[in-house]
């Protein structure tokens, strides 16, 4: 693999892998694996690059069963699944993080003249106990077909624990002044139910159906290794304000819990957690994290004749949005209205809640609790209605298929967030949330035209 | 089931098989540098230690720079607006925690030079003059950051050596020990006869690395500071009877800031930098783009349009306090006061004015000079983002080495040698030459001629003057207008107190270290 930089990187990955798979009249299922994954030496050490993955699933398909046959008239077919496995990740190692390899970091002159020393030192400072991070899912489910195919639903329950989550960055103390080597340091868990339901059928040539998920997420950090207070995640000007911390969702929003505006100055108060009479670091607390307490999607689908009508919206509940765009040193860009003007305090209004203009603590203030938003939202994320233009007509030009269609993409959100979008994000797993103002889903309007010769 | 197992019989056996192929993973690293235990070997791998070395003192000084200067008396921190760098403005204000991020970054940065330097130290193999050289450059800047801890933290651990992982959590140290590290390192270092020497004083290039005589001046400085007044002056007056070094004559006092002078007769030691677009990425700083004055509320015109670099960002505007010590030493058209800062109306008969309806923050309608950046300073004039220059970053120059010189002989009692040596500064600044020397005189002279230059706050601490100076520091807030000044933000706990004489041990590292106790009021 070629880099950006021009340089080749090779990897090499060994694995092994066994399947056993039993299958007795269709009725019970059983299948078993074992994988052994061997990594690179710019991934682990000879020592600890071997990791071993077994997994084991079984289905029984209920509805075979002699018991369950007086039922069948109605209850197609109804199967239970179990599954329980692990698989093991080195995604976030490369470069021979663990070794105390010398690298090159840097030109310095040493005379006069454009004339550089090339600078070098030890990569990280090590860590030949470093191994595979391992994931482990366990599930449970139903899945069943009612009235003659016109019903289906789906029940699962899931566990997945990550352990041994490979951390960099971690400081054992501010002493040691080398870059540490990443380390196992961590576990989490997610955990919740999926259902499924969808319903199909015809009244006359009127075809329609609809389907409907929704999925529960319970999200925790369950260990972390003792030398780490916690994993400091996302940046906001000059603050860390996501982090990576024992007994909390992974990558919360940190920051201090904003009280009230004091209506005698228009300043910002915030909760004086550790009680010691001022506003400091002791004071930070968990004011909120991204992930939802469930998620949602329904399609609508409905067919008439040459007619067509697609309706599909996803929603989610329960997750925050951080905005992160107010910045004290940018006085005149990138504010919202909804967030920092409306209702602000001012002579004349004493009980806004809103700070005053150059109010004191605004830094403390944008990483505050006031800046986190109920992020919940329902998006239709399209409605479609189309036309098949009939055959016979067709025929006489030529063509086998025509369609028209009008579409309205993302086109309605259903949400309290003021800033653009609530599915804001600065980046997939430390920024989950950071609304950095990052340029929103448009809102479009499609027509369109398919045609077949 | 029998055949199930067979299976795994299969698998099993396969899996032996081919083990032997596992030797393809043994990728080797592009480029391989070797270990740290082999590296260390040649001259030429040595000295890339080294260059290793200063590039993190080049990177720890902006952070050395901002805490040392935010923390005395004579700027506001200011920027664009109140809470714009928060933690620089507690540490003006006296109102920071142990929570300061920037206290945080100076103490692991010193820390980190103190690796690189121990990583010569220690795993060095071999005793070709380079070798040696660099062993004992790598002491000179030990020294150097066992020096800030000391005098900042007072307890913070002493270093010495490569720490194995089982070390990573010392405990507390000494002063004591401190000074004894920094005493041993640096006569190690001089007497080791390893170190070069300037050819004379216009001589540029060898000072680029640390010489015999910045060791003088640092062990020098050591001894001032433990109160070692004779060993001082004794150490001192080597670098001074070298005549390696001069004072900044060939232009005006102000241009001795400027990249046009790097390397300078007066310069003890700076971190380089080139006039090098090719690497000016790699060698930019915020240090100028922060310390220009705020160029979105300003209008620049005539000459200050020609010759600044704007889009600046407004940080460590002068005190009115300040400016007055001047005016009552050199009077208001001072050629020092002149080429070191400028009122406002100095200010727009150079060209520049504040827009109508602006307003300066932190700002008492004094801006400093001699810490501005100018274009002819920058590898490329970007005013989106100022921080392009080639001005060498400066840790000590010769003015410093003379008043402590000065300081250290009239404590001694030599008050001829004390004289002489406030007065070559004065005459610099065309001032009149004094006949007789106090204690006082020479900290008013250190002051102004050093003013923002990251000494003023050790030295107050040292002559506990600064609960005289800074008591009170942080209590309101400027604001300047066209039609004044405002003190629009006030605090109610402010001022250096007792426990401020020892800045806190971090908060972070008294919670991942149990064996760190805090400091003294903290």
């Amino acid at each position: 693999m070629k880099s950006v930089s021009g340089e080749t990187v090779d990897n090499t990955k060994y694995s092994y892998f066994g399947r056993l798979s039993y299958d007795y009249l269709g009725r019970y299922l059983l299948q078993a694996s074992l994988r052994a994954d061997a990594a690179d030496l710019s991934k682990l050490s000879k020592k600890t690059r071997w990791g071993y993955f077994p997994a084991v699933s079984a289905g029984w398909t209920i509805s075979e069963e002699k018991f369950f046959q007086p039922l069948k008239k109605w209850f197609d077919s109804l199967k239970f699944r179990a599954s329980w496995g692990q698989n093991g990740s080195l995604s976030a190692l490369s470069g021979y993080s663990y070794s105390t390899d010398m690298a090159q970091g840097g030109l310095y002159p040493f005379t006069s003249g454009i004339n550089y020393t090339q600078a070098a030192a030890p990569s990280t400072m090590g860590n030949d106990e470093l191994k595979w991070e391992t994931s482990e899912q366990l599930n449970f489910g139903f899945d069943g077909i009612l009235f003659g195919g016109r019903m289906t639903f789906g029940i699962d329950y899931f566990t997945k624990k990550t352990k041994d989550l490979l951390v960099w960055n971690t400081t054992p103390s501010l002493i040691i002044g080398g870059a540490t080597s990443p380390i196992n340091a961590g576990n989490v868990e997610n955990k919740g139910f999926e259902f499924e339901l969808g319903w199909r059928d015809h009244i006359g040539d009127f075809n329609y159906s609809i389907r409907a998920n929704l999925s529960t997420l319970k999200n925790e950090v369950t260990y972390i290794d003792p030398s780490i207070t916690r994993v400091a995640g996302s940046t906001f000007h000059t603050y860390t304000v996501t982090w990576f911390e024992q007994g909390y969702p992974v990558y919360y929003f940190r920051g201090y819990e904003f009280d009230k505006i004091d209506p005698e100055t228009g300043n910002p108060l915030f909760k004086d957690l550790d009680g010691d009479g001022k506003i400091s670091d002791g004071d930070l607390t968990n004011i909120g994290d991204a992930i939802p307490d469930f998620t949602y999607g329904i399609t609508l689908t409905a067919a008439y004749k040459g007619f067509d009508l697609t309706v599909f919206g996803t929603g989610s509940h329960g997750n925050d949005v951080f905005n992160c765009i107010n910045r004290p040193d940018y006085t005149t860009s990138n504010r919202l209205k909804e967030v920092f003007y409306d209702n602000r305090w001012t002579p004349t209004n004493t009980t806004g809640d809103k700070p005053r203009a150059g109010a004191n603590d605004m830094d403390k203030y944008a990483i505050s609790s006031a800046l986190v938003y109920d992020g919940s939202y329902f998006k239709i994320k399209q409605i479609q209605l189309g036309y098949t233009l009939p055959k016979n007509l067709l025929k006489k030009v030529a063509i086998n298929h025509a369609r028209i269609y009008a579409s309205l993409d993302d086109y309605f959100t259903f949400s309290s967030y003021p800033g653009f979008d609530p599915e804001a994000s600065a980046n997939s797993t430390t920024g989950m949330g950071i609304d950095k103002g990052s340029y929103p889903t448009s809102k479009k309007i499609v027509f369109g035209l398919n045609v077949e010769f | 089931m029998k055949k199930n197992i067979l299976y795994i019989a299969l698998l099993a056996v396969a899996t032996m098989g081919f083990t032997s192929c596992e030797d393809q993973l043994d990728i080797e690293k592009h480029g391989n540098m070797g270990s740290q235990e082999t590296y260390y070997t040649t001259d030429d791998n040595v000295n890339s230690a080294t260059a290793s070395l200063y590039l993190q003192m080049r990177s720890l000084h902006y952070n050395w720079f901002m805490t040392k200067n935010c923390l005395a008396d004579d700027v506001w921190s200011a920027g664009g607006s109140r809470g714009d760098n928060g933690d620089m403005e507690r540490l003006n204000e006296y109102t920071f925690d142990m929570d300061n991020g920037m206290i945080q970054s100076l103490y692991s940065g010193l820390y980190s030079v103190i690796y690189k330097a121990n990583l010569i130290i220690d795993k060095v193999q071999g005793d070709t003059p380079t070798m040696k050289r660099a062993i004992n450059e790598a002491k000179v800047f030990r020294a150097w950051a066992h020096f800030e801890l000391v005098t900042l933290w007072g307890t913070a651990p002493v270093v010495d050596h490569l720490l194995e992982p089982s070390e990573y959590r010392k405990g507390n140290s000494t002063p004591a020990d401190h000074w004894a590290l920094i005493e041993s390192d640096l006569t190690a270092a001089i007497e080791s006869g390893t170190l070069p020497s300037k050819s004379d004083a216009d001589d540029q290039e060898t000072g680029i690395r640390a010489t015999q005589e910045l060791a003088e001046a640092f062990l020098g400085k050591a001894y001032l500071f433990q109160g070692k007044y004779n060993e001082a002056a004794t150490m001192l007056d080597k670098v001074i009877s070298s005549g390696k070094y001069a004072l900044f004559t060939a232009d005006d006092y102000d241009m001795q800031f400027h990249a046009k002078y790097n390397n300078n007769c007066e310069s003890m030691f700076e971190l380089q930098k080139r006039n090098d677009q090719e690497q000016m990425g790699n060698q930019l700083d915020m240090l100028l783009l922060m310390q220009g004055w705020r160029s979105d509320v300003l209008s620049y015109s005539g000459l200050a349009n020609s010759v600044i670099a704007q889009g600046t960002y407004g940080f460590m505007n002068p005190r009115k306090s300040l400016y007055d010590a001047f005016v009552a030493q050199e009077g208001a058209n001072g050629y020092r006061l002149n080429k070191t800062m400028m009122t406002y109306e100095q200010l727009e008969a150079f060209g520049v004015s504040v827009q109508p309806g602006a307003t300066v923050y932190g700002c008492e309608g004094y801006f400093m000079w001699k810490n501005q950046s100018l274009k002819e300073d920058c590898v490329m004039d970007f005013s989106a983002f100022q921080g392009l220059q080639y001005c060498n970053l400066k840790v000590m120059r010769y003015a410093e080495v003379l008043l402590l010189a000065a300081e250290a002989q009239l404590q001694a009692g030599n008050t001829a040698k004390a004289l002489d040596y406030i007065n070559q500064i004065r005459t610099r600044a065309k001032e009149t030459p004094l006949t007789s020397v106090t204690l006082n005189d020479i900290k008013t002279e250190k002051r102004l001629e050093l003013c923002n230059e990251s000494v003023r706050f050790q030295d107050l601490v040292r002559w506990g003057d600064a609960i005289t100076a800074m008591g009170q520091q942080g209590k309101e807030i400027p604001s300047f207008t066209t039609t004044g000044v405002k003190w629009g933000f006030q605090n109610t706990n402010y001022g250096f107190k007792e426990k401020h004489m020892l800045l806190p041990i971090p908060l972070k590292e008294l919670n991942l270290n149990s064996n760190m106790q805090k400091n003294a009021g903290w």
